[in-house]
């Protein structure tokens, strides 16, 4: 296995972080930051001795705390349960329940969102400065031992937890900067690489560990949503973010506010596809763009494209170690990243991963100079600009509950979720106050934006159910 | 009406719609189309400049953009 404490135990001096939050930004250097991380591990084994093995889950800001006690976690052999705090209570019991998660470390404010009875403990009297605790790096013989149970919402209505061993995160060195498109691999240390990826999702973790193991100095906003304002007057190199952040920034510099982004000279974004314009609003900017394409099933991204000036469309070539491929059009994947599977849903499994490949329900093909593209999605799920993906089942059960509604299909349009519904004349204002009830209780990212009402049935399938497309 | 003032041109700024387009009474998800980052950004932008705390709960509630003139003035 990849050595990596011994690894960033080298980079001593250099700074590893940075947190900003404006007059109260500070930095960490790697020798600073190992230390934090190894005072949060002697804390763990105050507060719940030998950690081997067993499930906590972390419901926190996902701020540079969040990275320090997932380390320390990690590092404790810990298999930790990384929850979006933007999740429904609903969801997080789920997330809690199926993981079997016996703990929680958390941020005080999230308190409210844990509805069922699981330990607590508040994430800041893990990070006071007591002991030190050695940290070590995994061995071979520990390769297949789960390190984190992360949960993604698939076409079914409940979310998967996906099982990720030591040897998909640490069995070789990553990959996130092609050092050749840098200026070479002593470009890598010390570059200013801003990461808005949250670290509950696998794009975050992969962003955390690949800067880490360059060298890199990595730019946190102590509060994400400030995503916009941070790095007014900060000076960085790289900036990884959303395709919705993208947008954000795209608008910010189409009104001069360039600023805003930190004097970036390269964009890399994943998690969903990004527009034409997007990219040449940056392209023409002097800004350059790379694109990743990953899922969390397959611990983190497989391909990277940074030539999007030849190939726009294309998320780029498989990154060493994957091995990719199109089986009826649809990518497959293997390699030692691939998830072990769901955890405890052999049925799940076994739709997605068969004899060690992941057929990722993404259609698409590869072109003669390898650069893959993405066509279309198998299986029925939205993945909207923000990287979160969402079940249309989901939200259709919940418009079930509204009795005037007959029939009804959730769908995307322009990075938007519409709900088609039919159902008679009279009743669409009140199925309008219903969705509007409804969104009220949604997170932000799974709100119904439009309805768009018919007054005739959906066409059906053969076998009765609603046509997709 | 300073509060109102303040907030469109907020909403303007981050989300690129001109302040003609926006009132009272606009809708942030049903009119105005923001998408749930503009939101969180929009109330971050918010939060720093009326120097305020706006809670995720108080933030489900707010449909309009009087609602969130209504949460300030409650401050």
């Amino acid at each position: 296995m990849l050595d990596f404490i011994k690894i960033i135990e080298e980079f001593g001096n250099m700074t590893a972080f940075k947190s900003l939050a404006g007059k109260d930004s500070f930095e960490l250097s790697y020798n600073e930051y190992l230390k934090e991380v190894s005072f949060c591990a002697y804390n763990l084994n105050r507060t719940f001795g030998d950690l081997r093995g067993r499930h906590i889950g972390l419901l926190c800001e996902s701020n540079i705390d969040y990275t320090i006690i997932m380390l320390a976690l990690v590092f404790s052999r810990a298999v930790v349960i990384p929850i979006n705090s933007y999740e429904s209570t609903d969801n997080i019991s789920h997330i809690i329940n199926d993981s079997e998660t016996e703990a929680i470390i958390i941020d005080k404010e999230y308190q409210e969102k844990i509805s069922i009875d699981v330990p607590q403990y508040n994430k800041a009297t893990l990070l006071v400065h007591s002991n030190l605790m050695t940290l070590t790096d995994f061995s071979e013989d520990e390769a297949d031992n789960p390190l984190f149970i992360i949960y993604t919402s698939g076409t079914t209505s409940l979310s998967k937890g996906v099982v990720l061993t030591v040897a998909n995160q640490f069995g070789v060195k990553k990959q996130i900067i092609n050092s050749d498109f840098m200026g070479g691999p002593d470009a890598l240390p010390g570059m200013k690489i801003y990461n808005n990826f949250p670290f509950y999702h696998v794009a975050g973790i992969v962003a955390l560990l690949g800067s880490l193991e360059c060298g890199c100095t990595l730019y946190l906003s102590a509060n994400p949503k400030n995503i916009l304002f941070d790095l007014d007057g900060e000076s960085i190199d790289v900036g990884f973010a959303t395709p919705a952040v993208l947008k954000l920034w795209k608008k910010a510099i189409k009104r001069g506010n360039t600023s805003r982004l930190g004097g970036l000279n390269l964009v890399a974004t994943a998690g969903a596809k990004i527009d034409r314009e997007t990219v040449d609003a940056f392209l023409n900017n002097g800004i350059r763009f790379c694109q990743f394409y990953g899922m969390t099933e397959t611990g983190g991204n497989v391909t990277c494209n940074f030539d999007i000036g030849n190939h726009i469309e294309s998320v780029g070539l498989p990154i060493p170690g994957v091995n990719l491929f199109i089986q009826d059009e649809e990518i497959c994947i293997s390699g030692q990243q691939i998830m072990q599977g769901y955890y405890n849903n052999y049925k799940e499994t076994d739709k997605c991963l068969r004899g060690g490949v992941i057929h990722t329900g993404d259609l698409g093909y590869i072109d003669q100079d390898g650069y893959v593209y993405i066509t279309g999605r198998k299986k029925n799920l939205i993945i909207l600009s923000s990287g979160e993906n969402v079940s249309p089942e989901e939200l259709e059960k919940m418009l079930y509950k509204c009795d005037s509604i007959v029939e009804c299909k959730v769908y995307e349009s322009i990075d938007r979720i519409v709900a088609g519904v039919f159902a008679p004349k009279e009743y669409h204002e009140d199925i309008r106050e219903y969705v509007s009830d409804l969104n009220k209780t949604l997170p932000l990212y799974k709100r119904i934006h439009n309805i768009e009402f018919t007054t005739e049935e959906f066409e059906k399938t053969a076998s009765g159910k609603i046509k997709r497309h | 009406m300073e509060i109102y003032n303040k907030i469109v041109s907020i909403i303007e700024d981050v989300a690129d719609i001109p302040q003609s387009d926006i009132n009272e009474n606009s809708l942030l998800i049903d009119d105005l189309d923001l998408a749930s980052l503009e939101i969180l950004a929009i109330v971050s932008k918010i939060e720093e400049e009326f120097s305020v705390s706006i809670t995720e709960k108080e933030l489900l509630a707010v449909e309009s953009v009087a609602d969130i003139v209504k949460l300030l003035e409650t401050r």
